[in-house]
């Protein structure tokens, strides 16, 4: 090799490294994570943009409908884009936005996703005000307003429907409020556009929130309502009418706003309910509610072998971590003699109680309890190494196999826990527990989905023992296995879901679909529970349509894409991706993949470039500043760029020696 | 039409004739040029990684490395006709056919394409180490993070607290996290030393391949290179401990800098271990 070609290489390299040159410390490849609001200091600046939240909700029968305000205002002395991180229920179904400024009201189209950002920008960047919704998990959305002028009060309304499924006899609705700091590893350099909202500014424990909040609930049930209980906030409903109920919530968005009853006589609103579209090319929903069997008063029960995985990372310190080792307490108090169990805990890491399984002796539980009792709240959430190593946990027993995960599910990589269990679940089933005022539902719930199992929700220590009650039962007594649905007479397509997992919690089995020619015949549920066969008929009138269901179609829509990708990861090149756009478009549905864009199309910001302002979030309800982790240290590595520059060093020394030496053997 | 032109190349060399320059199409800058053709699909893949956000870049440095140590003899003079159809019989077939039908996965088709380029050179002359800057070209980075970066920050957090014990500091390990005095110090994604390791490692290749070093010597140096850069690795995370800790104040920009002396220390042992073996000849 000539020497022209040493010079020309380490030229190259040495140009190369040229970006890099004064830079030691890392930038992208800092993981995206959320930090602590700092004032910005400057006069006139606008911090919180979003200056309150109002809620609607007007519950009739089992279907929900929401419609939430939010106000964006701004009170400093420049152009502003305001970006919101807020949660949803995770099964809501968006289908409307209007955006009011002054007297103007912008009614926001639904578009495919880069559309829709697209068309945001370049209104932005016009100097026009515009708003854009973007879905970045089932549960979690981001609002943009762009270009709110100074003394500007600027209106942004959404609107979803969602369908109230009852759970041994009682109805919950939850509203969200704020969407808990998550733990990331994924780089800034690395992770895509739309997982940046991880990195969104929170404010420190104690700090006020100058957000306002104001909830309304019009419950009609069409039914007499008993029982109904706000454990989330110490208030008291009225009661216009047996029948009906009302709810007001005044104060900060800190935590989810639950809202429980029942109705009389535990009865639950089940059947069917139709919806004949409108036009020649129109399409029919319906909706099935079947009533379940009741649960086998006993059975004979195997031994079962339990892993409990619990979470103890950052922002499980305090009260959580508190009420899961409380919860853990009772739950291994709980097993039989026969049973065997283990216990997991993760952070950053995992480690478990015992290589093997224990049997359930009181010195084995002792054991176990004092465990948990040492643990303290720190750390990273590791949920993936965790999950791994408890789906691989077994002794090779013919055993029923439960894996029980228990944490707040502050993470952002639910998809990726999904496929795990999914593809290394084996005969198991996987039961999830959320702990916290606002525990991250998608997670828990998915987890609980793909892993056949059930997911619950614990707010408050007093939920405790409720809740394990129903765990036990259902672990120990499925209600219904084996579900098979047929429609003789009755011309059904396009049904959710084609499958249906074994049903744990006595809940009406949901059959949502599209229906064509004249309504008739029947539907026949077929199944098995601990005693024996099990056969429900229900006959199918056309009278069912006498009352118009316009939500049917959201909500059908939203049954479909939540099969087709709610708890899957998906490739942008899947077909699935493409359906799921495809139906967010024909149904006006928020989705992964569209997204409501709203443009106003008067020019008032000439310069067209607001300054970009994230609205700081409250911690929710109990959560401490170390799931923020800011008095964490780290020791990265030099950046490439310096390392690099070494190396083109190195080469140069190298090259320069290798040619002494080698002229050095010449001359002898 | 092969045999005819071999044939007639051949009669030339026995008639005593001077051959001319051989047919441009018997030098090895055409089968190289051959296999680089051939292996298309496989640098699109290696490009495409490297622009498209999903690894890092670097793989393009080494590859451009490894071309620039092909000895020009090599380019110049006429591939052997045994080799030639060793290359057409079992080398094509490894490069385009059998991969796509047998191997689902692009990176271990790309490795298998980089692999055999690599024998052909080293057989045809080139250092040993142009094997190993061949692989290093592929983009593997993602994959190392995701099943090698929890291993060695694992190692690096217990290594320290060990360390860190015997001086006399009741440090913690819990998985990848140091716990001393309720503070905590994480060895986390970005100090898993990996990119220390690629660019230890690019430099060490280089240097075997400057100096020509033998199978046997190049693998000696590796192992060296990989055992200074794990030991190097652990040693600024231990040195770290003190300021991430709060024990020791120091300015920011000298959090890198520890990084950066404690690798020139390993690139400057790896130079000269690397100047200990015997250098050059035909390989």
């Amino acid at each position: 090799m000539t020497a022209k070609k040493y010079w020309a290489a380490l030229i190259t390299v040495t140009l190369l490294t040229i970006p890099g040159w004064g830079t030691a410390s890392e930038t992208n490849d800092q993981t995206l994570s959320p930090y602590f609001h700092v004032k910005s200091g400057e006069s006139g600046g606008e911090d919180f943009p979003l200056q309150s939240t109002r809620v609607e909700a007007r519950v009739s029968g089992v279907i929900a409908d929401v419609r939430v305000v939010q106000v964006y205002q701004n009170r400093g002395t420049e152009a502003i884009e305001a970006d919101y991180v807020f949660p949803g229920s995770t099964r809501a179904a968006v289908y409307g936005m209007e955006m009011q400024i002054g007297e103007r009201r912008i009614v926001a189209k639904i578009k495919e996703k880069e559309e829709a950002k697209a068309t945001y920008e370049k209104a932005k960047s016009e100097g026009k005000s515009a708003g854009l919704l973007q879905q970045h998990r089932p549960n979690v959305f981001r609002m943009s307003v762009a270009n709110i002028m100074p003394g500007d009060t600027i209106q942004v309304e959404l609107r979803y429907t969602e369908l109230l499924v009852p759970e041994e006899g009682e109805y919950e609705f939850v509203y969200p409020t704020v969407v808990g700091p998550r733990y990331s590893t994924k780089t800034a350099g690395t992770a895509p556009p739309e997982e940046n909202w991880v990195a969104n500014p929170y404010l420190a424990e104690g700090e006020e929130d100058p957000t306002g909040f104001v909830f309304h609930l019009d419950l009609e049930a069409g039914m007499p309502v008993q029982d109904l209980r706000i454990p989330s906030h110490s208030i008291h409903p009225e009661f216009p009418s047996p029948t009906s109920a009302r709810v007001v919530i005044k104060g900060k968005p800190d935590r989810d706003v639950v809202v429980q009853y029942r109705l009389s006589g535990k009865a639950i609103q089940t059947g069917l309910i139709l919806h004949r579209g409108e036009g020649p090319e129109a399409e029919n929903f319906f909706l099935l509610m079947a009533q379940p069997p009741e649960r086998p008063a006993s059975t004979l029960l195997p031994p079962r072998d339990y892993t409990f995985v619990l979470d103890i990372s950052g922002s499980m310190s305090g009260f959580p971590l508190d009420t899961a080792k409380a919860l853990l307490r009772d739950l291994i108090g709980s097993l039989k003699p026969e049973d065997t169990f283990n216990v997991l805990f993760f952070a950053g890491s995992s480690f478990v109680l015992s290589p093997q399984p224990l049997a359930a002796h009181p010195a084995n539980i002792r054991q176990a309890i004092e465990a948990i009792d040492r643990q303290r709240g720190g750390g990273g959430t590791e949920l993936l190494p965790a999950l791994q190593n408890a789906l691989k946990l077994s002794d090779g027993r013919e055993v029923s196999r439960s894996i029980v995960v228990i944490t707040d599910g502050y993470v952002n990589v639910e998809a990726e826990a999904f496929d795990l269990i999914r593809e290394n679940l084996g005969q198991a089933n996987l039961f999830s527990f959320g702990i916290g005022s606002s525990v991250n539902r998608h997670l828990i719930e998915g987890m609980a989905r793909v892993g056949r199992g059930e997911p619950f929700v614990v707010t408050a220590p007093n939920q405790i023992t409720p809740q394990l009650r129903k765990f036990v039962a259902y672990v120990s007594k499925p209600v219904l296995t084996g579900i098979q649905i047929e429609t003789p007479g009755f011309q059904v397509y396009d049904v959710e879901p084609l499958t249906h997992p074994d049903l744990f919690a006595e809940r009406p089995l949901l059959v949502y679909g599209k229906w064509k020619g004249n309504p008739g015949g029947n539907i026949h549920i077929r199944g098995v529970n601990g005693e024996g066969k099990f056969e429900k008929t229900i006959p199918v009138f056309p009278a069912s349509t006498a009352k118009d269901n316009p939500a049917l179609r959201y909500l059908w829509a939203r049954a479909r894409i939540k099969e087709l990708g709610d708890y899957n990861q998906l490739d942008h090149n899947d077909e699935r991706v493409r359906e799921i756009t495809n139906l967010g478009l024909t149904y006006n549905l928020l989705t992964p993949y569209t997204s409501f864009v709203a443009v106003d199309e008067v020019v008032r910001n000439p310069d067209g470039s607001p300054k970009h302002v994230k609205q700081p979030l409250a911690l929710p309800k109990g959560v401490s500043n170390s799931a923020i982790g800011s008095a964490v240290g780290t020791t990265p590595e030099p950046s490439e760029w310096a390392l690099m520059a070494l190396v083109a060093f190195f080469l140069v020394y190298l090259v320069r020696r290798h040619r002494r030496n080698a002229h050095v053997g010449r001359e002898a | 039409m092969a045999r005819l032109l071999q044939r007639s190349w051949d009669t030339r060399w026995a008639t005593g004739e001077e051959p001319d320059s051989p047919p441009w199409f018997h030098t090895g800058a055409a089968w190289l040029a051959g296999l680089l053709v051939a292996g298309w699909p496989h640098l699109q893949y290696i490009a495409a990684r490297a622009v498209d956000g999903s690894d890092d870049p670097w793989g393009l440095l080494a590859f451009i490395t490894a071309l620039f140590f092909i000895p020009s003899q090599v380019l110049s003079e006429p591939v052997p006709s045994r080799f030639r159809w060793a290359m057409v019989i079992l080398v094509l077939p490894l490069l385009v056919i059998l991969p796509a039908w047998l191997v689902d996965s692009a990176l271990l088709r790309a490795a298998g394409w980089v692999i055999a380029v690599g024998c052909l050179l080293i057989r045809a002359g080139a250092p040993p180490a142009v094997a190993g800057l061949l692989l290093m070209s592929l983009p593997v980075m993602a994959s190392l993070d995701f099943y090698a970066g929890y291993p060695l920050r694992w190692l690096v957090s217990h290594s320290n607290a060990l360390l860190l014990g015997i001086l006399g500091l009741p440090v913690e390990a819990s998985g990848v996290v140091l716990n001393w005095a309720g503070r905590e110090v994480i060895v986390d994604a970005p100090c898993s030393g990996l990119r220390m390791l690629w660019f230890g490692g690019y430099l060490t290749l280089v240097a075997g391949a400057l100096y020509r070093l033998r199978w046997g010597a190049m693998l000696i140096l590796s192992i060296c290179g990989f055992m200074l850069v794990l030991t190097g690795n652990g040693l600024r995370s231990f040195v770290l401990f003190f300021p991430e800790s709060g024990i020791v104040h120091i300015p920011d920009a000298a959090h890198a800098g520890i990084g950066l002396v404690i690798f020139a220390g390993i690139a400057l042992a790896l130079i000269q271990i690397a100047g200990k073996f015997p250098q050059g000849g035909r390989i």
